[in-house]
């Protein structure tokens, strides 16, 4: 599902320019789970953002699907991303002023869904996540592990190819921290292929393959089992 | 998707009420000062187009030219015969209207009024111009002489509620008018009003002599209504021709044009006009005002929205990620804007409805917000909030959404520095917009006190007018006199054929020794009685003023003013015994003006006889009673009611069948600058309006600023800054932008008040004085508005600070 090859990203500021990431190979196939880990500063969550077409790699090949997309406009990402991934933030990033229903209706709404399935779809996402008592709440109101909940719903209403998961659980406690490890692990048995960056050695044990990070290398891999294509 | 939009911005709203309430107020009150003026705007554009064929009704002017100065000045009225001659001259003119103004004394029974706003006017008035005639047949009413068509309002007046039609009203002494037709409400927006139009049949019975064939005696106001397809340019190039043929004395230094009757409102600024009109210059600035008002509140919509887009960043970023693209981000928060933009416009109309009683009374109209009448209202509301609301929107609209989620999402943006250089000039601008309505109302203000303490030159308290006087009663003025100076309370009294603060108006040819006859300037000229000096309390610079010991006073004696003397050449002393020459009318029956030669026995010192928009010209003095149209007379101080009393009782001795009619001296005065006290109202309130929606802008702009920087100022506290160190760097970027508004504020307001001041000939100067302390008052009320922000900003305590992250 994803290939890349010599990606390198560097951040140029007025005077400084800071290599993020360089020579980057990394593949990934659909079904795995994959964790990314390393040392605060060493990259991880730019290479999160490159995988999730957030952004372009200054140098480098990255094959999404098959599909070269290292050089693609905002507008060709984002309707790439809309279609085929799902994200999960360390500090949850729902909208306050919606409710909990509505935050995750929203990528339904981009998605130019009818009203009427995306009402079916919204309760089935809740009611999968076990959160649908909460449908008419604000995010203040709940507790974190319960807006976790609403964000992994809101990542995959879209049916996504792909959940990208940015430390999910860095906002948690360990009860919940297991919850959401567990969610992703049903929808990674499901099909959904997961990438997940964890400072968390335990929680990175949930995935198949571990890619270690350390100043924008990868250095090394465990692999836990090999999924092949 | 909108309902999705629509919920997200109205929750916003609710949650941060005090910025919402901010930037709606703000945008209401500048859409309400925009609705306001383009009311008014409206108003005056659409005086006389009421007429169905204002098309093609012209009015006929002539423009003098001095061929000595090189000036020109154009007159409204011209001679009685031109309407005839124009109907022989130009068929393609299928109808002429007159208009002769008249003051008459109107009664029925035992009432008795003079009436103002009484015309003579052409029997065909009606097929040319659309007044509502709704008793009477238009094509006959004014068909017979000593016919006449009231309004609805005057009928009441003089008959109560009984049928006013055939009644016979007596005009004057002993002539009789029937009438025969009752006007319904004549339009507000019309370049004059009237209350009787009389039948002009009656002219050769009325008028003398002088003025039904003389072509210099311009007492009509005359009306052409051209036939279809025919074009104005084309009659006025037949005039040099016209005129040759009919006036030829007149042929030099004058041309006759047409002025288009929608035009005369706000661009004719004739002598004589009928009413004063309106001015397409105000107009142009009111306009002007309005743009720049809803200009500043747009200009504190963009900056507050941008300045709060931090608190908005996480949810672009999100968006983004769950596959937003920019156009729909666009859309979403301008969409926004224009919502906030309407909830505004509700505020504004609301806002609108409440002070159109007292903005009435400013600009002297009755203006309404006619809802169902005037459609393009609507539309044009509908289209202010639309435009207020997209404009306003674009600048925020198109900044957030191009937040990059990577950024957003890790908490990197702050909304910050990126906007901060636009947004500071936007505040710049307003205030600039604050300072310069400041000035310029400080300015006005100033004139004004100049107008009315400049030395007049004569003594304007306490002295009593009685004007419109007729022929008939001036012989009696002596008697008159004598009998008013009885009561110790009356401190003298004359005649005058001019009153100052009116307009000087008869241009009379003089025989000035050292001159041949046909160079001898014309000049203005006031026929007095004796004592007009002393009433007025006007001084002399040689010579004296007239004196009944002198017995040659009468007949040969001529006082001229300073100016006068100037003109001529001579010095105030050799002035004296020169010799000299006017005219006067001798018989008003026959209308026929005759010389009247002597010397020059004084020259008095300038005074400013007009309005202070005019310069000084040369004047003639000379004792000539039965010219004399008015009557001064200089009362003490004190007990006024029961002079005013005395002098009515005396009045009606003499004159039993008039009312005494009088007004004040001071009070005429004030009239002549009651526009420019108006404008200044108007251009003050304007000036609080925009500081107040400016303060709005900075006080939001001013408490985002603080929140962003209150880790900054936490940290600054903890390494020793004292509060006022922390007040003084909060205000500083800010006292740096209202600097910067002044500097270009000063030039644009000097520039403007200069042209403004060229009207007036005699002006003050424009000193700094007035510049600084428009700066000053902008400096410290934007500190005020700054420094409350600071304070509290200052005073927190710096644990709860540093604690933010």
């Amino acid at each position: 599902m994803i290939k890349t090859n010599n990606l390198k990203k560097v951040y140029t500021t007025e005077e400084v320019e800071t290599t993020a990431l360089n020579n980057v190979n990394l593949q990934v196939q659909p079904g795995e789970f994959v964790a990314i880990m390393g040392p605060s500063g060493c990259g991880k969550s730019t290479l999160l953002n490159l995988l999730g077409l957030l952004d372009n790699p200054s140098e480098g090949e990255f094959y999404f699907l098959d599909e070269e997309v290292s050089k693609y406009s905002e507008r060709q990402r984002a309707d790439l991303r809309k279609a085929n991934i799902g994200f999960v933030f360390q500090s949850f990033n729902l909208i306050d002023e919606l409710t909990v229903g509505e935050n995750v209706e929203l990528p339904l709404l981009y998605l130019g869904v009818s009203p009427a399935e995306r009402k079916t779809r919204v309760d089935e996402a809740l009611e999968q996540m076990q959160i649908m008592p909460r449908k008419n709440h604000f995010p203040q109101q709940l507790s974190g592990g319960q807006q976790q909940r609403v964000a992994v719903a809101r990542a995959v209403i879209g049916r996504p190819k792909l959940i990208l998961a940015d430390e999910p659980t860095g906002n948690l406690d360990s009860a919940h921290g297991d919850e959401v490890m567990k969610m992703l692990t049903e929808l990674n048995e499901a099909g959904t292929t997961i990438i997940m960056v964890t400072h968390s050695s335990a929680y990175a044990d949930y995935a198949h393959r571990v890619v270690h990070l350390f100043d924008g290398h990868i250095v090394t891999e465990n692999i836990k089992e090999r999924r092949d294509a | 998707m909108l309902r999705n939009y629509m919920i997200v911005a109205v929750r916003n709203l609710l949650r941060h009420k005090v910025y919402s309430a901010i930037n709606i107020a703000g945008l209401a009150i500048g859409l309400a000062c925009c609705i306001l003026i383009l009311l008014f705007v409206q108003d005056e554009l659409s005086y006389d187009r009421y007429h169905e064929k204002a098309g093609r009704i012209y009015r006929f002017t002539v423009e003098w030219r001095n061929s000595r100065t090189g000036e020109t000045a154009q007159a409204a009225k011209g001679p009685y015969r031109l309407a005839e001659v124009l109907r022989t001259d130009f068929p393609e003119v299928p109808h002429i209207i007159r208009f002769n103004r008249q003051r008459p004394l109107i009664g029925y029974g035992d009432k008795r009024f003079f009436e103002g706003r009484f015309f003579f006017v052409d029997p065909d008035v009606f097929e040319v111009f659309s007044f509502p005639l709704i008793q009477g047949d238009p094509r006959t009413a004014l068909r017979e002489p000593f016919t006449v068509v009231m309004t609805r309002e005057m009928a009441r007046k003089y008959f109560g509620d009984e049928d006013p039609m055939g009644k016979v009203l007596r005009y004057g002494d002993n002539r009789e008018l029937k009438v025969t037709g009752i006007l319904g409400e004549v339009p507000r927006h019309s370049h004059f009003q009237f209350d009787f139009l009389s039948s002009m049949k009656v002219a050769n019975t009325l008028f003398n002599r002088i003025v039904l064939e003389n072509w210099g005696e311009n007492t009509v106001y005359t009306y052409l209504l051209l036939s279809p397809g025919v074009s104005p340019a084309g009659i006025e190039r037949r005039f040099p021709d016209f005129i040759r043929k009919h006036a030829p004395q007149w042929a030099q230094g004058s041309r006759y044009f047409l002025q288009p009757l929608t035009d005369i409102h706000l661009h004719s600024h004739t002598r004589g006009e009928i009413e004063p009109n309106g001015d397409i210059v105000y107009v142009y600035a009111f306009s002007a005002i309005a743009v720049f008002i809803l200009l500043i509140a747009c200009i504190n919509f963009m900056n507050l929205s941008t300045a709060r887009s931090a608190s908005r960043a996480r949810e672009v970023g999100m968006r983004k990620v769950v596959g937003a693209n920019r156009s729909q981000l666009v859309q979403q928060f301008l969409g926004e804007s224009v919502f906030l933009s309407f909830l505004a416009l509700l505020l504004a109309v609301a806002l609108v409805e409440l002070s159109l009683p007292a903005f009435n009374g400013f600009v002297g109209k009755a203006l309404d917000m006619n809802y169902s009448g005037n459609l393009t209202a609507i539309f044009g509301l509908v289209g202010i909030a639309l435009f207020a609301g997209v404009i306003a929107g674009s600048y925020p609209a198109f900044f957030m959404s191009a937040f990059e989620p990577v950024d957003v999402l890790k908490g990197t943006i702050k909304g910050g520095p990126k906007g901060a250089g636009f947004r500071r000039v936007l505040v710049a601008f307003q205030f600039a917009i604050s300072v310069f309505l400041i000035v310029v109302t400080g300015i006005i203000y100033g004139q004004l006190e100049h107008c009315r303490n400049i030395k007049l030159g004569y003594d304007k308290e306490h002295v009593v007018v009685i004007s419109g006087i007729p022929v008939s009663l001036r012989q009696n003025y002596e008697a008159f006199k004598q009998e008013l100076l009885q009561n110790p309370r009356v401190v003298s009294a004359a005649g005058t054929s001019r009153i100052p603060s009116g307009q000087l108006g008869s241009n009379i040819s003089t025989r000035a020794e050292g001159f041949p006859e046909e160079e001898s300037p014309s000049m203005q000229t006031v026929w007095v009685g004796y004592d007009f000096f002393e009433t007025l309390g006007m001084s002399f610079a040689a010579g004296r003023g007239f004196s009944k010991g002198a017995p040659s006073d009468k007949k040969a004696a001529f006082v001229l003013n300073e100016a006068a003397v100037r003109a001529l050449g001579w010095t105030p002393e050799n002035a004296i015994g020169k010799r000299f020459g006017s005219q006067f009318i001798e018989d008003w029956q026959r209308g026929q003006w005759v010389w009247k030669d002597g010397r020059v026995i004084g020259v008095v010192k300038d005074v400013h006889f007009e309005s202070l928009r005019e310069k000084i010209v040369p004047v003639v003095f000379f004792i000539q009673p039965n010219m004399a149209g008015n009557f001064l007379i200089r009362v003490r101080p004190d007990e006024i009611p029961g002079t005013l009393h005395f002098l009515k009782q005396k009045w009606q001795e003499f004159n039993p069948n008039r009312p005494f009619e009088y007004s004040f001296l001071d009070e005429r005065f004030d009239q002549l600058y009651r526009t420019e006290e108006k404008q200044g109202q108007v251009f003050g309130t304007f000036a609080l309006l925009a500081i107040f929606v400016a303060c709005l802008g900075l006080f939001g702009l001013a408490s985002f600023a603080t929140e962003r920087r209150t880790k900054e100022i936490g940290i600054r506290k903890v390494l020793g800054a004292s509060v006022s160190n922390i007040v003084f760097l909060m205000s500083k970027e800010f006292v740096l932008l209202v600097g910067v508004a002044n500097l270009i504020a000063w030039p644009v307001a000097y520039y403007a008040m200069n042209k403004w001041l060229e009207d007036f000939a005699y002006r003050i100067e424009l000193g700094p004085g007035v510049f600084v302390l428009g700066g000053i008052l902008a400096m410290v009320i934007a500190l005020a508005t700054v420094s409350a922000q600071a304070i509290r900003a200052a005073r927190a305590n710096p644990v709860d600070a540093l604690r933010y992250e």
